[in-house]
C-alpha cells in the first residue's frame, strides 16, 4: 500500500497553533478561547485523517496545430488518488517562462482515482522537432494540509511541420519537360495555344481538321487544313536547402555561446517555410519538385508531383537540421537537367554561393533565396556591431557576385510573393515561358 | 545607448515571451491570493479587539501581529500566519470576554484567515490559481463554520469566563486530546516540505 501524503509545513503550523490555543483555553477555563483553537484543530485533524495515498500522474497528450500562427494545442491529463482537491502544476518549455498553476480536481469520494483534463496552448515560431511542454505536478489533499511527492517531469515532443505561405506567380525553369502539365511549351502538341494552321498530312488527327479554314481556302475540298497547337509541359524544380547553419536575428547568438531566444525564428525556420511555400505552389501548378540538402551527403528527394510528394518534402524539411561539422563538397550536387534550382541559404559563407554559381554555369536557371532573418542590431555593443557589419558586408558582396553571374536573388524577409512574381513576369517579356536566355 | 540600457531593453523583450498557457480555465493571480491572506490576517487582531488594548502589552501584541502578517506575506509556506490566532487568544485571556457578535466575527475571521493562509502557502506570486480551488475550500468549510458559530453561541450563553462543572476533567481531556493530535500530526509532517520542483 502506498504511503499517505505528508503534512505540509503550513498545515503543521496551523494544527500546532490550534493545539496551543485549545490548551490555553482549557487551562484558563475559557470556553471562548478553547473554541477559537478547536476550530482549526478539528478542521486540520479531519483533513489529515482523510489525506490521500498514492501518486499523481501528469501526462501531456499529442498536440495539434490549430492555425498558422504557430499555436499548438495539447491536453494536460492529471490523474490523482481520490480525495485530492487540487494539483499544483508546473509546465515549461526550454527557454520560455514556466506556467505555474493550481488546478482544482473533481470532488469525488471513494478509493479510486480522479482525473482532470485541461487544454494547454503553446505558441511557437519554430518548426521541426521540438518540445511541446514538460510537466511536473504535486497533489494537495483536503484542506491543503497534505501534499504528495512531486511527480514528473513528463515531457512531450512533437514534429512541427513548416506551414506554407501563399505565393502568386513563380518563375519557370529554362526548359520545360514532357507533353503534359499546365505550362504552354514551344513544342507542337496538344492542349496549348494555337500554333499554326497547316495542310493535313500523315499523322494529323482527323478531329484536328479546321472545316471553316478548309472551306475558305479549298472550297472544292481538294485540300484539308488542320489546326496545330502547342504542347503543354511541366517544370522540374529542385529545392536546395542549406542546413549547415541555423542563425537567429541576434548576431550575438551566432557564435553558439548563448542560445537563440525561443520566440525568434531562425534562418532554418525561415528556409523550411520558404521551401514549403515554393514546393506547395509548384506542385499545385502541376509541376515536379525535388529536394536536396547542401548540409548532408545523402540521396536527394527526386522531383515528383502530387500531394504525396508535397507531404514527403514537407516532412523532410521539418527534419532538416544542422548535423555536426559539414563536409566540404568537391562538386555541387548533380541535379536533373533543365531544372529550376531554388537555393535557400543565409549565404554567410562561400559554399552555397559557389554551388549556385556552378549550377548557373551549366545552364540551370537559379534563384537564390536569402533566408537570413531580419537582424536586431540596435542592442549590439561597439565591437559586436562592427563584427556583424563586416560579416554582412561580406555577405552582400557574395550576393552581388551571384547577381553578376545571372543568379536571381530573392529576399524572403521582405515580400517574397512579390519578388517571385516579378521574376515570373520577367519570363513573359521573352518569347514564351521556358525559353533559355 | 549604454550597455545597461541595451540589457534592460533585451530583458523587456524577453518578458514579452509567452510560454505554456492554460486555455479555458478561470484563474486568479497568486499575488491576489496572498494579498487576500494578508488582509484576512490583519482582520484577526482587529476582530479580537486589539484596538481596545493599552500600554506596553498592546505595543508588543501589535508588533507581533505585524511581524506575523509580514511573514504571511513573504514566507507563507512557513505557516506562521496561523499563529495570529494565538495572539487573538492571548488578547481574549488578557482583555476578558468579548460580546457575542465579536466572538462570532472572530470565529469567522480566524477560519477564513486560516484557509487563506493554507492556500497562500501553496502558491507563488506568479501562480495562476483556478477560481474553483478557493470556491471548493469555502464550500467545504461552511458546515464547520456553522458548527463553530453554534458552539460560540452556547459558550456565550453559558458565560465565557464561567468555569464549567468538572473543569479539571475538561482540562485533562483537552490536554490528552492535544497530545494525541500532535502525535498524529507531527510524524506525518516533513522537516523539509518539498516544493513541486
Amino acid at each position: 500500500m502506498a504511503d499517505r501524503w505528508h503534512v505540509t509545513t503550513a498545515g503543521t503550523g496551523t494544527v500546532l497553533a490550534g493545539a496551543v490555543v485549545l490548551a490555553l483555553g482549557a487551562f484558563a477555563g475559557r470556553g471562548d478561547v478553547a473554541l477559537l483553537g478547536a476550530l482549526p484543530l478539528v478542521a486540520g485533524a479531519w483533513d489529515l485523517l482523510r489525506r490521500p495515498a498514492g501518486e499523481v500522474r501528469p501526462a501531456v497528450g499529442p498536440p495539434e496545430r490549430s492555425d498558422d500562427e504557430g499555436a499548438l494545442r495539447a491536453e494536460l491529463r492529471l490523474e490523482a488518488p481520490a480525495g485530492t482537491v487540487a494539483v499544483a502544476v508546473g509546465a515549461y518549455r526550454a527557454g520560455l517562462p514556466a506556467l505555474d498553476a493550481l488546478l482544482a480536481l473533481p470532488d469525488e469520494a471513494g478509493s479510486g482515482s480522479v482525473e482532470r483534463r485541461v487544454p494547454l496552448v503553446v505558441r511557437t515560431v519554430r518548426t521541426g522537432p521540438q518540445e511541446v511542454a514538460t510537466v511536473e505536478a504535486q497533489g494537495l489533499g483536503p484542506g491543503l494540509v497534505s501534499a504528495s511527492e512531486p511527480a514528473g517531469p513528463v515531457r512531450r515532443d512533437t514534429l512541427v511541420l513548416p506551414s506554407a505561405a501563399p505565393l502568386r506567380q513563380l518563375p519557370l525553369p529554362a526548359r520545360l519537360r514532357g507533353l503534359t502539365g499546365t505550362h504552354a511549351s514551344r513544342r507542337p502538341g496538344e492542349g496549348g495555344d494555337l500554333r499554326d494552321v497547316h495542310q493535313f498530312h500523315a499523322g494529323d488527327r482527323l478531329r484536328r481538321i479546321d472545316w471553316r479554314v478548309t472551306a475558305r481556302r479549298s472550297p472544292g475540298l481538294d485540300e484539308l487544313y488542320v489546326r496545330g497547337e502547342h504542347a503543354l509541359a511541366e517544370a522540374a524544380v529542385m529545392l536546395v536547402v542549406d542546413s549547415r547553419d541555423e542563425v537567429g536575428p541576434d548576431p550575438r547568438t551566432w557564435a553558439g555561446s548563448r542560445p537563440t531566444r525561443a520566440d525568434d525564428p531562425t534562418s532554418l525556420d525561415v528556409a523550411r517555410r520558404a521551401a514549403a511555400s515554393v514546393a506547395r505552389a509548384f506542385i499545385a501548378g502541376g509541376d515536379r519538385v525535388g529536394l536536396d540538402d547542401l548540409g548532408v551527403v545523402r540521396r536527394p528527394l527526386s522531383p515528383g508531383g502530387g500531394r504525396g510528394q508535397l507531404d514527403r518534402i514537407t516532412h523532410a524539411l521539418a527534419l532538416t537540421k544542422p548535423e555536426g561539422w559539414s563536409r566540404h563538397r568537391v562538386r555541387s550536387p548533380r541535379l536533373p537537367s533543365g531544372a529550376l534550382v531554388v537555393v535557400f541559404s543565409t549565404f554567410l559563407d562561400d559554399e552555397p554561393a559557389e554551388a549556385a554559381a556552378a549550377w548557373r554555369r551549366v545552364g540551370h536557371r537559379v534563384v537564390a533565396v536569402d533566408v537570413l532573418p531580419r537582424l536586431r542590431t540596435a542592442h549590439l555593443s561597439g565591437r559586436a556591431a562592427t563584427a556583424a557589419r563586416l560579416v554582412l558586408v561580406d555577405r552582400e558582396d557574395r550576393l552581388a557576385d551571384l547577381r553578376d553571374l545571372d543568379v536571381e536573388v530573392v529576399t524572403w524577409r521582405d515580400d517574397p510573393a512579390l519578388a517571385l512574381a516579378v521574376l515570373a513576369r520577367s519570363d513573359r517579356r521573352r518569347p514564351g515561358a521556358g525559353v533559355p536566355r | 545607448m549604454s550597455d545597461v540600457l541595451r540589457a534592460l531593453q533585451a530583458a523587456r523583450d524577453e518578458d514579452r515571451v509567452r510560454g505554456v498557457e492554460l486555455e479555458g480555465v478561470r484563474t486568479l493571480p497568486g499575488s491576489a491570493v496572498r494579498a487576500a491572506a494578508v488582509v484576512l490576517g490583519l482582520l484577526v487582531p482587529v476582530a479580537a479587539g486589539f484596538a481596545t488594548m493599552r500600554g506596553s502589552v498592546a505595543a508588543l501584541a501589535d508588533g507581533l501581529a505585524v511581524l506575523l502578517v509580514v511573514l504571511l506575506l513573504v514566507r507563507p509556506r512557513t505557516g506562521w500566519g496561523a499563529w495570529l490566532m494565538v495572539l487573538a487568544a492571548v488578547r481574549l485571556l488578557v482583555g476578558g470576554a468579548v460580546p457575542a457578535w465579536q466572538l462570532a466575527c472572530l470565529l469567522l475571521v480566524v477560519h477564513l484567515a486560516v484557509l487563506a493562509a493554507l492556500l497562500a502557502a501553496r502558491v507563488g506570486p506568479g501562480t495562476r490559481v483556478e477560481v474553483a480551488v478557493p470556491v471548493a475550500a469555502l464550500r467545504r468549510a461552511w458546515r464547520l463554520q456553522v458548527g463553530a458559530q453554534a458552539a460560540g453561541l452556547v459558550v456565550w450563553l453559558v458565560g465565557p469566563e464561567r468555569p464549567l462543572p468538572g473543569a479539571e476533567v475538561w482540562r485533562v481531556l483537552a490536554l490528552v486530546g492535544v497530545v494525541v493530535l500532535l502525535l498524529v500530526v507531527l510524524p506525518a509532517a516533513r522537516r523539509v516540505d518539498r516544493d513541486r520542483w
